[in-house]
């Protein structure tokens, strides 16, 4: 077997994607090129001199002394840090960390839009198997195909980004497929009323999801009691307002953002991204989402352009 | 003799990027704590601004002993009194940081009044000026340090840029206005730590030159 040369080992690791320095505990020896690229310093400036010239970081300074492994925000980067006796090992993670990220708020999207109707859907299907009247069993195989398509629509190649074709909608039209689904999902939901006269141009999907979040923030929160689904036109533009009789909230803004649950979310489920969701989809419309208070409870709603403009390409950091 | 000198010059370097590192994790954790509301973040800033004030001292007493000891000149002497400048600074900025946590620790219970996105952006370009003092002070980086000395006018801009939402929140909402005051200080903090990083770049670069520099727009120019 032939014998590897500490001239080619060395020169291995002067073309290492892992920044490495090697110390004997107070001086650094050897710096590669990735680890000056990695701690942003000129290795001829550092060599032979006290190690934290070379890693300006007490807590680097730390970890190479003592031993062990850790992530550590180096220069504004993330960075996986392995110590053992006389070497550093480093190996930048920004990006892989940035994609993980990217892919938990994906699968985060995904459980919470896929909740509600799957057990809207369970318990249809349950319904199905205990036997119904024939008309019955027409309106849920017809509501089963709907939730489903909008679902494929979603999953498509895990894609959240691909906008459905623009038509003439009226809000009311998705009345029965979220209040079933919201029924289900929900056993003490309230009791809707609607009153959306006007029909929009606009993403049926992105209006789904909209009044879906809205609806099932309202329910969660004044189980048993009445909501209102009201909407309003005012020239080019259109508001579509879901009023619920929930204790009135002090602060709204906050719970735009995503992951913040209200306190009154302590006793209910939820990832805290419904409402976030709703503002991006308003924001894609053109317009955005709001939150006040009326007399009696809690108002969210939605402001757009009464003519949807395509929407452009859904942003996944929108939301994160 | 010489040998010695150098010794004592090296040990009063590494305790100062020890300290310089040691604010910007001060700086980090109070950030984090405003951001994330963890109260931990934010003890553990304070408990940090303890060891820089010991640190600061230790420093002083190096550079009265390297003093006494060798008697340094030229460039030597000008790097101690550097030093013994660069350290009231950084102390400052410390003190500054440890203000962050303490908002950042009041805020925590309180609902945030928005995102931090300004803020933040601020805590990550000053985090990025004591990278630059690191880079300047070890390896005599003359390009580091003018950066550095340029840098101050972005946390400025966005200073003024935060002070003005802020205030439109008060005037909207007055509910808000606890919550927008603490965040007005939190920002003034930054920014005040964003001037004493600019003093520190003058100082290293009266170091490395040993021409004086004050940052305005016309030297800023010259600089540039």
């Amino acid at each position: 077997m032939k014998l590897v040369t500490p001239e080619a080992l060395a020169a291995a690791w002067e073309r290492a994607r892992e920044g490495v320095i090697l110390h004997d505990g107070e001086n650094v020896i050897y710096a590669n090129p990735s680890a000056e690229v990695i701690l942003g310093i000129e290795r001829e400036k550092v060599l032979g001199r006290p190690l934290i010239v070379a890693l300006r970081d007490h807590r680097l300074e730390v970890l190479a002394l003592s031993g062990g492994e850790k992530l550590i925000e180096v220069r504004n980067r993330k960075v996986s840090v392995r110590a053992e006796a006389g070497a550093l090992f480093l190996l930048d993670q920004t990006e892989l960390r940035e994609h993980i990220k990217n892919l938990e708020a994906l699968s985060q999207i995904l459980a919470h839009e896929f909740r509600t109707p799957v057990a809207g859907m369970n318990a249809l299907l349950e319904a199905l198997g205990a036997g119904i009247s024939p008309e019955e069993e027409v309106e849920v195989w017809e509501l089963l195909r709907q939730e489903v398509a909008r679902l494929y629509r979603m999953v498509e190649g895990f894609d959240l980004t691909r906008p459905t074709p623009l038509r003439a909608i009226n809000p009311a039209e998705l009345a029965p497929r979220i209040e079933h689904s919201l029924t289900f999902a929900y056993p003490k939901a309230a009791i809707i009323h609607w009153d959306t006269p006007h029909a929009l141009f606009l993403d049926p999907d992105a209006l789904h999801q909209i009044l879906l979040n809205l609806l099932e923030n309202a329910v969660k929160y004044s189980q048993g009691k009445e909501i209102w689904v009201s909407q309003a036109l005012d020239g080019e533009f259109c508001w579509l307002e879901v009023r619920d009789l929930g204790e009135p909230l002090a602060d709204f803004e906050p719970l735009f953002a995503p992951g913040h649950r209200g306190a009154r979310a302590a006793t209910t489920r939820g990832s805290g991204i419904g409402l976030a969701l709703v503002r991006k989809e308003a924001r894609m419309l053109g317009g955005d989402a709001y939150g006040k208070a009326w007399e009696k409870g809690n108002i969210f709603g939605v402001k757009f352009p009464r003519h949807s403009v395509r929407p452009g390409q859904r942003q996944l950091e929108d939301i994160k | 003799m010489r040998e010695a000198l150098e010794q004592s010059l090296s040990e009063i370097t590494v305790q100062l990027l020890r300290m310089n590192s040691l604010v910007r994790g001060m700086l980090d954790e109070a950030t984090q704590a405003l951001i994330s509301g963890e109260r931990e973040k934010a003890r553990k800033a304070l408990e940090t601004d303890l060891e820089v004030d010991q640190l600061e001292t230790e420093i002083e007493s190096l550079c009265i002993r390297l003093i006494a000891r060798h008697q340094p000149v030229a460039s030597d002497l000008r790097f101690v009194f550097t030093v013994v400048k660069i350290l009231t600074d950084l102390e400052r900025a410390g003190d500054y940081a440890a203000h962050v946590a303490e908002d950042a620790a009041l805020l925590a219970d309180e609902p945030p009044l928005k995102r931090y996105l300004i803020l933040s952006d601020m805590a990550r370009r000053l985090e990025y000026m004591f990278d630059l003092v690191g880079k300047g002070l070890a390896e005599r980086d003359l390009v580091a340090i003018e950066e550095l000395l340029h840098a101050d006018r972005e946390i400025d801009a966005l200073y003024e840029q935060i002070t003005r939402e802020l205030l439109t929140y008060m005037l909207e909402d007055p509910r808000t206005i606890s919550r927008a005051i603490a965040l007005t200080r939190i920002a003034r903090s930054y920014e005040r730590i964003g001037d004493h990083l600019e003093n520190i770049g003058e100082r290293l670069f009266y170091w490395l030159t040993g021409k004086f520099v004050k940052v305005d727009n016309q030297i800023s120019a010259e600089l540039g």
